[in-house]
């Protein structure tokens, strides 16, 4: 064996198991034995093993996860009685613990995943298609005030102009647009995107493991009175959820895919219901 | 015990249920998770997803001695997905000096944000295998055959993110 092998085997030895007289590792357990330089090498990565493998299940749980597990169980049980995903989804089973699993464990969820996401990604475009068409004949029929249900319209179509490349995060405060306190989430990237109130409107991407969501900022000519600090549920269609609100000189439009999360999930307060037709953004006199 | 009432069904014939399953094993899946992904939000919906796939496939567990390492292998393929949606990165790399023979770690407990930032710095392939090592404690051929790699790249990843961590976490080490 070189040194960079007994390093590797070094490493590769389990903190609390007796790996050294495995036959693979034989080689290492002469090297151990006959080198103090290397028992001692060996005695350090043993103590660090065991500290680093300690402090890494040191991680606090959040209160109410186990209510939350049975919940969401629960609710899809009932939502699918006698109903299955695949059988190919979950990994295989033949293994003891501690034994090798297949990597299928991995795999399969790749299928699934694809295709549904191709399957929501074109129902998604689908609808917004038809929404931002909607939104553009009414537009063009009637142009002046905003109302709210416009406003849930417009944020899918801002979502439809965004590239798929997001901005590094260490880049997005030199636009002075941050994200309010309301949001939960860290976004992950950020871009522009011009809107008809703002051609400077900021797009935070909030997308997760729990699906698609994003934050427009924006710092129209004039803020209505309708907006307060306090956010309020847009109406909308198609699996989205949009809500807006207002702090300082920013107007802020959160847009959630609904299918498997909640929109209330990313604020720090739930938005409220507001009724239709009712003045949100005043136009700016320049758009 | 259980906050819900109403039934639900068994997640296999020897009786072992759902919520028995969730019970017992949802804090070491979500820690898993949150070494994983850094995040606790993440964390929380990838545990999510973990025991509803468990619910949907609870037939395929016959041996209740196994629950854990299902529920580690369900949650992988869960990440694998959340790595992938997150940001398609290529395959990581870690050049890093190996010369240096590893030295006897501080007295003092780690320090946990240090800890967690030198994992979310690892590549996502080394990440995965250093933890399931730590976290699963399988052994690198284990760890080489759920994977389906060669032995020799997982002793090599492993042995690439120790190092990484032990610097990273005790400075003596990087000097």
């Amino acid at each position: 064996m070189n040194e960079k092998q007994i390093r590797e085997a070094l490493d590769a030895c389990r903190p609390g198991s007796d790996d050294l007289s495995l036959p693979d590792l034989a080689p290492l357990a002469r090297t151990v034995a006959e080198s103090t330089q290397w028992r001692a090498a060996f005695e350090n990565v043993r103590k660090s093993d065991t500290a680093i493998a300690q402090a890494l299940h040191e991680v606090a749980i959040p209160a109410g996860l186990e209510a939350r597990l049975l919940a969401a169980v629960k609710a899809a049980h009932e939502a699918q009685p006698g109903g299955t995903l695949p059988h190919d989804l979950a990994p295989p089973l033949q293994h003891h613990a501690g034994q090798p699993q297949s990597s299928t464990a991995v795999s399969p969820a790749k299928t699934r995943h694809v295709s549904r996401r191709t399957w929501l990604t074109v129902v998604a475009t689908v609808a917004a298609t038809v929404l931002v068409a909607a939104w553009g004949f009414d537009h063009w029929r009637r142009p002046p005030a905003m109302n709210a249900e416009n406003l849930g319209f417009e944020a899918l179509a801002w979502s439809q102009n965004l590239s798929a490349d997001w901005l590094d995060m260490s880049e997005a405060k030199q636009m002075n647009r941050p994200v309010d306190r309301q949001i939960r989430f860290k976004p992950h990237g950020w871009q522009l995107v011009a809107t008809s109130h703002d051609a400077t409107t900021v797009a935070y991407d909030l997308t997760g493991a729990r699906g698609t969501a994003m934050l427009f900022v924006l710092s129209p000519a004039a803020i209505p009175e309708a907006l307060s600090s306090s956010a309020i549920r847009i109406p909308s269609t198609g699996g989205w959820g949009v809500a807006a609100w207002k702090n300082g000189d920013f107007v802020y439009v959160l847009l959630v895919e609904e299918r498997r999360q909640k929109l209330d999930r990313y604020l720090a307060s739930p938005a409220t219901e507001i009724a239709l037709a009712r003045p949100v953004i005043a136009r700016s006199p320049t758009s | 015990m259980f906050p819900l009432g109403g039934s639900l069904p068994r997640v296999d014939g020897n009786g072992m249920e759902i919520r028995r399953i969730i019970h017992e094993f949802y804090q070491p899946v979500y820690r898993y998770a949150f070494r994983l992904t850094g995040s606790a939000a993440d964390a929380e919906d990838l545990v999510q997803e973990t025991f509803l796939m468990a619910h949907a496939h609870g037939d395929q567990l016959r041996d209740e001695a196994k629950a854990r390492a299902w529920l580690f292998g369900i949650l992988r393929g869960c990440v694998g997905k959340y790595f992938r949606r997150r940001r398609p990165t290529p395959a990581g790399n870690l050049e890093l000096d190996l010369d240096r023979l590893p030295e006897a770690p501080s007295a003092e407990p780690l320090d946990q944000e240090q800890l967690q930032t030198a994992l979310n710095e690892l590549p996502e392939d080394f990440k995965v295998v250093l933890l399931m090592f730590y976290f699963e404690e399988l052994s690198y051929q284990e760890i080489a055959a759920t994977l389906e790699l060669p032995i020799g790249t997982v002793m090599s990843r492993l042995a690439r993110a120790k190092t990484h961590l032990r610097r990273k976490i005790n400075p003596d080490e990087s000097s």
